[in-house]
């Protein structure tokens, strides 16, 4: 009887050994993987940091200006190319109520409030021949652009 | 056999019956030997017992109960971040400006090295920038250590790590680098090669900068910057100035949002310009301004209350005094009322304007609008203004159009935000300030004089010296400045001026103030041979607005709307008699 237990209990302090060796010989593999991928990181960091000052110098503000005159060659940003959304004219009212086609007062669309100047405005989206036509055509004779702009600030 | 029968009752306790057999058969004193024995042994095995109770509670307890304090999930003890030894410079929007980047520099042990003469040879075929003669002699030193190139590119480290030397090695260091190169030189300013700050920003903020892991950022944009470097360089090239000088300003928060000095130098490469490619003619460089003082003697009269948007002066006739004459550059010989004097830069209307003030309220004034003490800003190249002394009534009458008082471009960018702010002095900073930062802020003028002045700006840009600086949209309004310099041997040189432009917008409520500033700019045919500041630098400034306003959030204006005609609105003669005299 005595045996037995005392072989139990030296098997059982076997497998317990073996598994806390096994358990150690786990967590220091994963503290070296830990530590390895701590420094992966660290070197990442290293290399973000050298990328973003590359970013930095290959979006230099002379280089994008050359880069945009090679490829997309837009213009400058003038006064005259601003809106505000309150200058826009409005949508026309396609799906009027029967109460609204009803009533004659109501006009089918809301009129818009002026033509740009096309001299003022070169932004137009018009196909180039249109802009020269509409150039020759006499200046409608609305509010100017930005009339309806309220001075605020 | 007894003693062997002990030993295995030791063991293995007999049956009672034997055992009371054998007592039967012992005698007294080994009976009571015996019993006092198995006494003490249950005593110790049950304090045996006790503890090993106890070490398996405390066993079972440490492993597989689990403490409140204890966290769940273990934790790594360091956790490293990449850091550099000095912390990066940023723009306003977090654009990087200054930073520093790991190199190798190259030292060698000079007792290591087996052969002087085959080391030097080989090191100068991949170092090229270094002769084989100064590798020798620094090699033949009997020290242990010495430099022997910094900051190499990792191409030149292979290289080096290729010819196998003994006695070299290779020191992880950091350089600092610039990736916008001259852009915002004069701001940034430059470090040594130990990374210590020399100029600029980089000295000025050295203690925060060094160990410190968070940005610094500055209150520069560097969209402006460029915008304004570039306008300004285009203008010096045009002109054939020596140099040029800029700031764009926050009237508000103070902030410089750009500041060039042309020409500029590379900080990544200090040394290799000029000297004078260093200086910073916007904070360091004191000039004498010229007409833009006009801007701060009509605040000043019409402060004071001496006179008032309808008050005028005669200024047909020049003045002598003493030796001097003060006469006009755009003479119209009759009464000019104070639109007029400010809009067609009147010295002799500027100069009755000052004397009526007196030259005490005139230094007061001047000194509520910092321009008689260095600039606050946060740099280490901070000019002094030059001031007369003593401050007799001459100098009253010719610091009131910008002459015989020198001041820096910043601190006259300062008092113009002042002037058309609502009147507050706010100090100029080139830090970026938190959205909820307290300004802190002092009033120099009357709300009601700074918005006189807004109009009489306005004026010079619609109709008189300024038009050239017209923004369409934004509303600029400014002041017009041409100086002649003095010459190294005393006395005004009249091919050498210096001509600004001084201008605001939108001057309904002015958020910006644009200074451009050309030195010893010459005539060109297109400006009729004039270098006067509404020809040279009155362009720069609509330019430069015109193409930052839509960056920096500023939302274009009709100039001809009803209500911005009438806010502007100046009654230019009231006396009404002259008007067919021009």
């Amino acid at each position: 009887m005595i045996r037995s237990t005392s072989i139990a209990i030296v098997a059982l302090i076997g497998l317990i050994g073996v598994g806390l060796f096994h358990l150690t010989h786990e967590v220091r593999e994963l503290e070296e993987e830990l530590a390895r991928l701590n420094h992966d990181i660290l070197t990442e960091q290293e290399a973000t940091h050298v990328l973003k000052a590359e970013w930095s110098y290959l979006t230099r503000p002379d280089r994008l200006e050359e880069l945009n005159l090679r490829h997309l060659k837009l213009g400058g940003m003038d006064g005259a190319r601003v809106l505000r959304i309150s200058d826009l004219p409005f949508r026309p009212l396609l799906d009027d109520g029967p109460e609204a086609g009803a009533n004659s007062a109501m006009p089918e669309s809301t009129p818009l409030p002026a033509l740009p100047d096309p001299g003022k405005n070169p932004k137009e989206h018009q196909a180039p021949k249109d802009r020269q036509a509409k150039a020759k055509a006499p200046v409608p004779t609305g509010r100017p652009i930005l009339a309806s702009a309220e001075v605020t600030q | 056999m007894i003693r062997r029968r002990k030993t295995s009752s030791y063991r293995k306790p007999l049956p009672a019956v034997a055992l009371r057999h054998g007592r039967i058969e012992m005698e007294g004193t080994a009976k009571q030997a015996i019993e006092t024995g198995r006494t003490r042994l249950v005593i110790a095995g049950a304090i045996f017992a006790l503890a090993f109770a106890t070490v398996g509670a405390r066993l079972i307890d440490l492993a597989i109960l689990i403490d409140g304090n204890e966290p769940r999930i273990a934790h790594s003890p360091v956790i490293e971040r990449f850091t550099t030894e000095r912390a990066d410079i940023r723009d306003r929007n977090d654009e990087l400006l200054a930073t520093s980047l790991i190199t190798a520099s190259l030292y060698a042990d000079p007792a290591l090295v087996l052969d002087v003469d085959e080391a030097a040879r080989d090191l100068a075929m991949v170092l090229p920038e270094l002769s084989e003669a100064s590798i020798r002699a620094k090699l033949s030193t009997k020290g242990r250590f010495v430099w022997l190139r910094r900051n190499l590119t990792p191409r030149q480290v292979y290289d080096v790590n290729r010819l196998g030397l003994p006695g070299l090695a290779f020191q992880r260091e950091e350089r600092r680098v610039y990736p916008h190169g001259s852009l915002a030189s004069h701001i940034l300013g430059f470090t040594n090669i130990d990374n210590r700050g020399l100029a600029g920003a980089e000295r000025q903020f050295d203690d925060i900068l060094i160990g410190g892991s968070r940005p610094l950022n500055l209150s520069l944009d560097l969209r402006v910057q460029y915008v304004l470097e570039e306008e300004l360089a285009a203008a010096q090239q045009e002109f054939s100035a020596i140099g040029a000088a800029g700031i764009v300003m926050d009237v508000v928060t103070g902030e410089v949002l750009a500041m060039a000095s042309l020409p500029g130098f590379d900080p990544n490469h200090p040394v290799d310009g000029a000297d004078d490619t260093r200086f910073n003619r916007a904070t360091l460089g004191v000039y004498e301004m010229g007409s833009t003082f006009k801007i701060f003697t009509t605040a000043m009269a019409l402060d004071a209350g001496t006179v008032t948007m309808r008050g005028g002066y005669d200024a047909t006739n020049p003045i002598r005094v003493a030796r001097f004459t003060i006469s006009d550059f755009h003479a119209k010989k009759r009464w000019l009322s104070v639109p007029e004097i400010f809009m067609y830069s009147s010295n002799i209307g500027a100069a009755k304007m000052a004397l009526d003030v007196g030259s005490e309220g005139q230094e007061a004034f001047l000194r509520g609008l910092g321009l008689l003490t260095p600039s606050s800003i946060e740099l280490p190249e901070v000019g002094a203004p030059m001031l007369p002394s003593p401050w007799r009534e001459i100098n009253t009458m010719t610091v009131s159009f910008g002459h015989g008082v020198a001041v820096s471009p910043i601190q006259l960018a300062s008092a113009v935000s002042t002037v058309v702010n609502g009147g507050l002095a706010v100090p100029a900073t080139i830090l970026k300030r938190a959205p909820n930062d307290p300004i802190p802020v002092r009033r120099a003028i009357s709300a009601e004089t700074s918005e006189n002045m807004r109009r009489l700006l306005r004026l010079v840009v619609t109709e008189g010296t300024g038009k050239k600086a017209e923004a369409q949209g934004y509303l600029v309004g400014g002041k017009t400045g041409t100086a002649e310099k003095l010459g190294a041997h005393g006395g005004y040189q009249q091919r050498a001026l210096l001509s600004s432009f001084v201008g605001a917008f939108p001057m309904n409520n002015p958020r910006y103030v644009v200074l451009a500033i050309l030195d010893e700019p010459k005539g060109t045919k297109a400006t009729h041979g004039y270098a006067t500041g509404g020809w040279v630098a009155a362009p720069v400034v609509g330019k430069v607005v015109t193409r930052i306003a839509s960056v920096i959030g500023v939302n274009p204006l009709d100039e001809n709307a009803p209500e911005i005609r009438e806010a502007f609105a100046v009654e230019l003669n009231p006396r009404g008699t002259t008007l067919a005299s021009y």
